[in-house]
């Protein structure tokens, strides 16, 4: 049984759409810049990849704005989806987001508290009720909070439950929106962040051996997934196929990745595994790469304990380092890229990697993007507390 | 589809012993305490005490990662695995949070500090804002370090997922590991959830919605393994459909209402089925 994908939307810090990101990510352009939405010129790092902001909307409104943008985009691909709604279900991956910062401020101030509508609006739960609410389906609706790794998760989810023909489509994906200046301090004092003030558009440099750290970044990206047979039927085209999925623990270190990368490679060695696949077929890893001291080096190790000799030849970009990290949703814009460098034969490159780190000793894609014919891609997503994800992603026949 | 339940643990207001438990719930004994928080607008809460975590983590520096609903799932994740003794490399691990807002109120000080003239000052946030914010706060808040915390200290590395979305998390984890067992992704599962309702922002919080439950905390954990199995205490089964209509799980009136933990208390105390949509039905077996 084959589980497909058939509509695709994204919003990022580098377009609004599945092609202007994938534009900009093959004309190697950085998403990253100073902070716009609020004064960071005060805070220890005061840049971001942020997508634009409209009016005063606060960040519980920005991630639903964008969850709906790129649910929107995914559903005018895809066509009307005629099941049955509690056929049809719902799973993203997304972090709880607080009210605005102002009103919380003020109300502690005088000792009131935000109204419930205000913390409802923020709930995890929240993009993925109004997803639910704008496709009208009423089959299994789940959201997905393990951190970075949330909305690979929730792809995964996905595949398992159209696998499984308890529904007939998936809408599956995630949103985040943390560049506040709540979370720009809390990831600051964690030292997790790039503090390249003087130069953002090159501090998310993954693999390179002058990174620093993550950027922060925003987005959403959702994709509808069906089975073949009901995609065919109804005359859909058929963009790639969704063909394996594999989770694991690094069961090391709360904020650590294990140098060895057996958490990682575990996940990756599952997804090859659940599709049926060899290291050899794969033609593009598109890396989880945060530009972290700690993060790339430990992927590197699980990509060599998955991949044994073919890991060294497989071709390996983080697109982190142009989008930055979206955090709960960069598992699902990530496996939105690997689907268009699958059909499109294009690599996508990590840029600033002017030094690789010979700790990240990979068959990198610095600076410009490449041509490759690529079967299948597999995409990592990793999460603080050592959650790992990976998916396949391959060309439809 | 359907799993053995080989393993169980719960921490509640009226202990771990499911027995005592149950009986204690049965007869309307009462395990409820005054709110300690002066001025709280929920007058009583069913707290547990402790629980002391000395002698079960393999870093001792690391309890003061771990929030509350972290300490609360620990211990049971202990007992329902017990002596398992398949490999942890490959079992599963599935959690339930519910962590609306996203924390307890520890960000509080720090917030209150940056109200400058009625507006939010990033000026004050990098002064005395950030002074007051305590720096381990997101390492206790994201929601997946219940789950890494438990993965950390028993050394599990298999298929795993964390669930939110309210007082269902806890019933959604419990059918993530269920399917995982059934269909092979892994030789056994660990599923738990824990809450707690009982202090700082979440007791306002409570009153907030109106709840007219009394607030809880504590955490459950099945082990989960193939049907045949030896040493079942139950059988679960997933069935397409909702749950056959019952009343309020009876266990809140004396211990409280367990959060994401409630419905999954409620299973290993006195329901047959739990949960919307896909639901969770216990085939009894022997002493069950």
């Amino acid at each position: 049984m084959k589980i497909v994908v058939t509509g695709m939307g994204m919003v990022t810090p580098v377009g609004d759409t599945v092609a202007a990101t994938w534009a900009s990510l093959l004309a190697a352009r950085s998403g990253v810049g100073p902070i716009g939405r609020f004064d960071a010129s005060t805070l220890p790092v005061r840049f971001a990849a942020e997508v634009a902001a409209q009016g005063d909307e606060d960040q519980a409104a920005l991630k639903l704005r964008l969850a709906r943008t790129a649910l929107d985009e995914a559903l005018a691909q895809s066509g009307a989806l005629p099941y049955l709604s509690e056929r049809i279900g719902v799973c993203l991956g997304s972090e709880a987001a607080r009210p605005e910062l102002s009103v919380i401020a003020q109300r502690l101030r005088s000792g009131t508290l935000p109204t419930l509508a205000e913390f409802e609006r923020g709930a995890p739960r929240a993009p993925t009720e109004l997803v639910a609410r704008r496709l009208g389906a009423s089959g299994p609706v789940s959201t997905v909070s393990t951190a970075c790794t949330s909305s690979s998760q929730a792809v995964g989810e996905g595949v398992l439950r159209l696998r499984r023909c308890e529904v007939d489509a998936m809408v599956v994906g995630g949103v985040d929106a943390l560049v506040d200046p709540m979370m720009v301090t809390g990831f600051s004092l964690l030292g997790a962040l790039s503090t390249r003030n003087d130069d953002p558009q090159a501090a998310s440099r993954p693999f390179d051996v002058s990174r620093d750290g993550f950027v922060l970044g925003e987005g959403a990206g959702m994709l509808v997934l069906e089975r073949e047979d009901g995609a065919r039927a109804r005359g859909a085209v058929i963009l790639a196929e969704l063909r394996g999925w594999g989770c694991s623990c690094n069961a090391y270190r709360i904020t650590d990745s294990p140098p060895d990368g057996r958490g990682a490679g575990q996940a990756m060695a599952a997804a090859l595994a659940d599709a049926g696949l060899a290291p050899t077929d794969i033609g593009y890893i598109n890396a989880h790469g945060t530009s972290t001291p700690m993060n790339d080096p430990s992927e590197t190790a699980g990509i060599h304990r998955a991949f044994g000799a073919a890991g060294s030849a497989v071709p390996v970009s983080s697109t982190k380092s142009m989008t930055g990290h979206l955090v709960a949703a960069c598992g699902a814009v990530e496996a939105i890229i690997s689907v268009l460098a699958v059909r499109e034969g294009i690599v996508p490159p990590t840029i600033n990697l002017d030094s690789p780190d010979p700790s990240c000793a990979l068959r990198h894609v610095p600076h410009a993007p490449q041509e490759h014919r690529v079967e299948h891609a597999l995409t990592n997503a990793f999460g603080f507390g050592g959650s790992n994800g990976s998916l396949v992603v391959s060309r439809y026949r | 589809m359907r799993v053995a339940v080989t393993g169980v643990g719960l921490l509640t207001p009226a202990g771990t012993e499911r027995a005592d438990v149950r009986a204690r719930v049965s007869r309307g004994e009462s395990c409820l305490s005054a709110a300690d928080q002066l001025g709280s607008p929920v007058p009583v809460v069913g707290r547990v005490e402790g629980p002391r975590l000395r002698g079960l983590l393999t870093r001792r520096k690391d309890a003061k990662l771990f929030s509350r609903a972290a300490k609360l799932l620990l211990p049971p994740m202990i007992d329902a695995l017990g002596a398992w003794e398949g490999d942890r490399e490959e079992l599963g691990l599935f959690v339930g949070v519910r962590r609306e807002p996203a924390d307890g109120g520890e960000a509080d000080a720090a917030l209150a500090a940056c109200a400058v003239d009625g507006r939010f000052s990033t000026e004050a946030l990098a002064g005395r804002g950030r002074a007051l914010y305590p720096p381990l706060l997101p390492l206790k808040t994201l929601p997946n370090l219940n789950l890494a915390h438990v993965a950390i200290q028993l050394g599990i590395r298999g298929a795993s997922g964390t669930c939110a979305g309210g007082p269902a998390a806890g019933v959604a984890a419990l059918v993530q590991g269920l399917e995982a067992v059934a269909e092979g992704d892994c030789p056994a599962a660990l599923v738990g959830a824990s809450d707690s309702s009982v202090r700082d922002a979440f007791l306002r919080d409570w009153a907030r919605r109106g709840m007219t439950d009394v607030p809880g905390e504590g955490g459950v954990a099945f082990l989960l393994e193939p049907p045949h199995a030896p040493g079942a205490l139950a059988h679960l089964e997933r069935v397409r459909g909702p749950a056959p209509a019952s009343g309020p799980p009876p266990h809140r009136a004396v211990l409280g209402h367990l959060g994401c933990a409630d419905l999954l208390l409620h299973l290993l105390l006195h329901a047959e089925s739990v949960g919307d949509g896909p639901h969770v039905r216990v085939v009894p077996q022997g002493a069950w």
